[in-house]
């Protein structure tokens, strides 16, 4: 919404400079996006440098078949000489003149000057020059009843500010220039001219039946419409000045009575609509839904398919008006026109805003009418346009007013209680005081000693119908500039919890192994189940899907924390990093039968591209699923909790490179870890090697020792160490030989250690060597030989007996 | 032997002793004036030969002699020990000046430091952390947050909605989280919601179709605008240092009144202004009837932000599309 301030200053004047009425503005809600500067700068006494002109007479250049030259009054006892290229001046005109000194938008001070041998001391305006309006055609011609010399700014709004004012959308009645001038009121207690609503004289022949006749079939959407005529209409352009108000408001100008429609909506907030009463097929306005199939032909030159959801204004044949949006061009008004149906009524704003977002059309008119206008409105637009079409235009009105529908709402009381304000607020405001806001409002106040009643004006009714609405308002108005600064005393302590807990430590930890966090889009493309290789019955293809995504690029909630590190890993590689170490926590989400979704928390980690010799002294540690192994036992280590790689057959991983992370006596898996598969990698155009880590925080979280550790006493007593060299067939995994180890040695060995493993020329084929180290202890005494012996038997023999191991 | 015999025997072992200048010297000395054929030990050895009277006296002197002398061989050769070890350090070669070890650090997600920071304020307030689905149902984001039928941020123009279920959405903000609190948890309440939130924007600098919120609700006896105002400003000190706030009315469906929160900035060209950093209000009483509350015995008070935005202002970044892109370029620098 543009608010040009010559036109706000018509019904309500501060007094303040710019800045101030914004800020005034903004403390009272109203948002000012912008302050624009139009026209001509008024500093420095620019503006006396622009004044009324009379032409006295015009004669051809000498030597420039394009120039004229003008003796022009100013007012002063000679007339000035002015050369002009404008084709249309003419003796007689009342014009603006530009003085030497003068300073016009984008130039340089006016000079006096000789052109093609004849001097010039000025320059006549055209409205684009005064940045008015685009019409360059030629000069301004201004109405002949102004006195030469007279300032130009006394009569165009030659130099204007406009705000731009963001509106929210409770507020139709602040879309219009008097509705800001109640806020402007409102905000700093300035006096509110009231809006000439005096009807003009009617002169037309006949009655207003004898022309149209009216029929509203669809109530439910229209509950009121008006409609007038006149005749005699001459159409061109509208005077200076309101053009000048309609473009600096941010629209354009067309021709006088398309502007009048216009400016009475600019000015009232009711959009209005004027047909070609001779371009009607017949007499007859039918206010109806649309039918399947129908059409019409807008202004702008596009045929739209109409729908029975949309209300159209028919003629005795076709719709003429999309209702609240756009008319159609067929009974637009034109230089021919010379009778006028104009038209002032209420739609239902739901109904607009969904016709005008089915059709991608949206207007000044449906912007309005979407937030729901009162039914008193129309009659107080249509007054205003009348009267202008009359008084500006010689327009000859047709008694009579077809009018049909609701002609006023019912506002009803609400209580406003002086405690309650108070208690909301949190400062004290007197009863006088809301009751003085509440009237500057134009709210009809009943004041009482422990309550108001109030009654709102009608262009608020839908607004404010509650109390709490009301102690919005006298808050608003009042500011919060002097409202106190307190805390509450809140009983009771803030904690994060374990989930909370788990994932921020976990971050950290992350952090500290070199992995840096990355956040990307939850929504992700369908095919990255293909991508991640999943089976055509996998579940995970199950997927929340969007209904309206932005591109097929985001389609889809994701069911994998994978795709997201993976492209982020390919940017990184695309942008001179080849290797690195991500991670991401966040959720994926599974559908559910109630349409809502399951939605796990995870940590996904990973380690992508070749380890480059990145360090004089360090061996570049290999990526695979060792690596991906150890880094997994750090992260589950802040949860307290220790997992053992199991065999595992993700389709994304590397057929047997990878694991399945199981905590001891709990099943469900508390994550994997794997090389990615070459043929994933290719798909996300990462360069391999790639590992990944997926924790599942739910399932750790299970695990995760939630009771304070107790302490063990292995500090004060010897501690056995024993290491075995064992020869295994190939095939015997490692975990098995860990656990196998433990569970024989219980409870004496404490730890096992796999710290060698040998497949190679030194052993025999399809064998391995391996080392293991025994711990062996007991809290609080020192164990003897033959136990340690024992303990270390005991091993060895179930070594042996489960896995064929022996010693070397 | 007399005893200033012993005296000279020991006198010259000990000066001997004190200009061995290698540690082979030193072992020289010691065999020479310690070992078997030394003096010193003949004098020992021959002390049962002496008429009994004199044995006591040059026992004593010939044992006080031979512990000085082992006493002075053990500290001459740990001076000269230490001084080899030092003479042998001393040669080493190094440059101290090569990159140390290496342990590469990662970096937490800016995004996640800031929300830490929040939830740090807010918890030393008292607050607990909260959160809930992200896929919503139409009614806890929008209805009971007396958004009206056919408001705007309904439209799916504004909004994810599911395929195939138009009452289900990505939720547009957090504060669905704040209705599933009130259904769950009788006041008192005092809660901060931190979350991504989903708005059908398309991506640019300053636009992001999934961005992140933090809710905040108090919901007690006697909770006014005036505690809402104490609190906005604690966190703004915290969060961004001093600055001056200002509560500029405005409108959102769920609260009454609402008001913009602005912050006074200083930007890099050195203009100062109000930059709008959160909406907050007193809480709608139409919400309190929607979760069961009554409004007139509780009062209370919302604030939204969004941290992205928080991020983007306080660490002086330009695109809100660097927070997405997994650059380690970006994530690094805030290591």
């Amino acid at each position: 919404m543009r608010l040009p301030l010559e036109w706000l200053r018509e019904y309500v004047d501060p007094g303040l400079a710019t800045d101030a009425l914004a800020e005034a503005l903004i403390q009272s809600g109203t948002i000012v996006e912008d302050v624009h500067e139009l026209g001509v700068s008024a500093a420095n006494g620019n503006l006396d440098n622009f004044r009324i002109g009379r032409v006295v007479s015009v004669e051809q250049h000498p030597n420039a078949d394009r120039l004229r030259v003008c003796q022009v009054d100013l007012g002063e006892p000679q007339p000035r000489q002015i050369v002009c290229g404008a084709p249309n001046v003419a003796a007689g005109q009342t014009v603006g003149v530009a003085l030497p000194g003068a300073v016009l938008p984008g130039n340089e001070p006016l000079e006096t000057a000789t052109l093609r041998g004849v001097e010039s001391s000025g320059m006549i305006l055209s409205a684009r020059e005064l940045e008015l309006g685009d019409d360059h055609s030629g000069i301004m011609v201004l109405a002949d009843d102004l006195a030469p010399g007279a300032s130009l700014s006394g009569v165009l709004a030659i130099s204007e500010t406009v705000l731009e004012l963001e509106l929210t959308s409770n507020r139709p009645d602040c879309m219009a220039i008097y509705g800001m001038a109640r806020e402007v009121h409102a905000a700093t207690g300035a006096p509110l001219a009231d809006l000439d609503v005096s009807e003009p004289h009617v002169a037309g022949a006949g009655t207003i039946a004898d022309y149209v006749s009216l029929t509203v079939e669809a109530p439910d959407l229209c509950p009121r419409y008006m409609a007038r005529v006149l005749t005699d209409v001459p159409i061109g352009p509208s005077p200076a000045w309101m053009q000048a108000r309609i473009e600096a408001a941010g629209m354009r100008a067309i021709n006088n009575v398309v502007d009048i429609t216009n400016y009475v909506m600019l000015l009232t907030g009711q959009p209005l609509h004027a047909f070609d009463l001779d371009r009607m097929a017949g007499p007859a306005v039918v206010v109806r839904r649309a039918t399947q199939g129908e059409s019409a032909t807008t202004l702008d030159g596009q045929v739209r398919a109409l729908d029975p959801s949309m209300l159209v204004i028919c003629d005795a044949e076709r719709p003429a008006v999309i209702a609240g949006i756009m008319g159609a061009e067929d009974v637009e008004v034109s230089e021919a026109t010379t009778r006028l149906l104009l038209e002032a009524a209420t739609f239902d704003g739901p109904t607009t805003l969904r016709t005008a977002l089915a059709l991608g059309l949206r207007s000044e008119s449906s912007a309005r009418f979407e937030k729901r206008l009162p039914v008193e409105l129309p009659a107080r637009a249509m007054a205003i346009a009348s009267r202008l079409l009359v008084e500006l235009c010689g327009a000859k009105l047709v008694p009579g007013t077809l009018d049909v529908g609701a002609s006023a709402g019912t506002s009803a009381p609400v209580r406003l209680r002086h405690a309650r304000l108070d208690a909301v607020l949190g400062m004290p405001t007197t009863p006088q005081r809301s009751q003085e806001i509440l009237e500057r409002l134009d709210f009809r106040v009943a004041a009482g000693v422990d309550e108001h009643m109030i009654e709102a004006p009608f262009e608020r009714r839908n607004d404010v119908t509650r109390e709490a609405d009301l102690i919005e308002e006298v808050g608003r108005i009042q500011g919060f500039e002097a409202l106190p600064e307190l805390l509450p005393a809140i009983v009771g302590q803030g904690r994060r919890t374990p989930p909370q807990a788990l994932r921020d430590r976990l971050g950290c930890r992350a952090a500290d192994l070199g992995f840096s966090e990355v956040v990307t889009y939850r929504f992700v493309p369908e095919a990255d189940a293909d991508r991640l290789m999943m089976a055509a019955d996998d579940p995970r293809r199950q997927v929340v899907r969007l209904a309206n995504p932005l591109s097929d690029e985001m389609a889809v909630m994701r069911r994998s924390m994978l795709p997201g590190l993976l492209r982020a890993a390919a940017h990184n590689q695309a942008h001179q990093r080849p290797s690195g170490r991500l991670f991401e926590i966040g959720r994926t989400y599974a559908p559910r039968g109630d349409g809502l979704a399951d939605e796990p928390e995870f940590f996904a980690g990973l380690v992508f591209g070749p380890s480059p010799k990145a360090h004089w002294r360090a061996p570049a540690a290999t990526t695979d699923i060792h690596l991906a192994v150890g880094l997994a036992g750090a992260l589950v280590a802040t949860a307290g909790c220790a997992v053992t790689p199991h065999g595992n057959s993700a389709p994304y991983f590397h057929p047997v490179r990878q694991a399945r992370l199981m905590a001891d006596g709990h099943e469900r898996p508390i994550g994997w870890a794997g090389e990615v598969h070459p043929l994933v990698l290719r798909a996300f155009g990462v360069s391999g090697p790639a590992a990944a880590i997926v924790l599942d925080l739910g399932s750790l979280l299970e695990v995760a020792p939630t009771a304070p550790r107790a302490f063990v006493d292995i500090i004060s007593v010897p501690v056995a160490t024993r290491d075995l060299a064992l020869v295994v067939d190939e095939a015997v995994r490692a975990a098995d030989l860990i656990a196998t180890a433990h569970g024989a040695g219980v409870p004496l060995v404490r730890h096992v250690e796999l710290f060698d493993h040998y497949v190679g020329e030194q052993v025999e084929m399809g064998t391995a060597s391996v080392a293991l180290r025994l711990v062996l202890a007991d809290p609080g005494r020192t164990l003897t030989d033959e136990e340690i012996s024992g303990g270390v038997a005991a091993v060895v023999a179930a070594l042996t007996e489960q896995h064929g191991a022996h010693l070397r | 032997m007399s005893e200033p015999d012993i005296q000279a025997l020991r006198d010259a072992a000990l000066a001997a002793i004190a200009s061995a200048a290698t540690l082979s010297d030193l072992d020289r000395v010691r065999v020479e004036r310690t070992g078997k054929k030394s003096a010193l030990s003949g004098l020992l050895a021959g002390i049962g030969k002496l008429p009994p009277e004199q044995r006591g006296p040059v026992g004593k002197r010939a044992n006080e002699a031979r512990k000085a002398v082992e006493a002075a061989l053990a500290a001459r050769n740990d001076t000269l020990d230490a001084a080899e070890m030092g003479a042998r350090l001393a040669d080493d070669r190094t440059d101290v000046t090569l990159p140390g070890d290496p342990f590469p650090v990662g970096a937490l997600h800016l995004l996640t430091q800031v929300r830490r920071e929040v939830e740090d304020v807010f918890l030393a307030l008292g607050y607990q952390i909260v959160d809930g689905p992200e896929v919503e149902t139409d009614w806890h984001n929008f209805t009971a947050l007396n958004t009206p039928e056919g408001h705007p941020a309904r439209s799916s123009s504004d909004t994810f909605f599911l395929d195939g279920n138009p009452e289900r959405l990505l939720r547009t903000q957090t504060s669905p989280v704040q209705i599933r609190t009130m259904q769950a948890t009788p006041p008192p309440l005092y809660v901060i919601c931190p979350g991504a939130v989903y708005r059908r924007d398309d991506v640019d600098a300053t636009h992001s179709p999934m961005f992140h919120q933090v809710e905040g609700l108090a919901v007690d006896e006697g909770l006014s605008m005036a505690h809402l105002k104490g609190t906005l400003t604690y966190m703004v000190r915290e969060l961004l240092g001093e600055r001056e706030l200002r509560l500029a009315p405005h409108f959102f469906p769920f609260t009454e009144p609402s008001v913009d929160v602005q912050v006074s900035w200083t930007d890099k060209h050195g203009r100062t202004g109000w930059l709008e950093i959160a909406g907050a209000g007193m809480v709608d009483p139409n919400v309190f009837e929607a979760v069961g509350y009554d409004p007139e015995k509780v009062t209370g008070f919302a604030f939204g932000f969004g941290l992205d935005r928080i991020a983007m202002i306080r660490h002086g970044v330009p695109d809100l599309r660097l927070l997405f892109e997994g650059d380690l370029r970006f994530l690094e620098q805030f290591a």
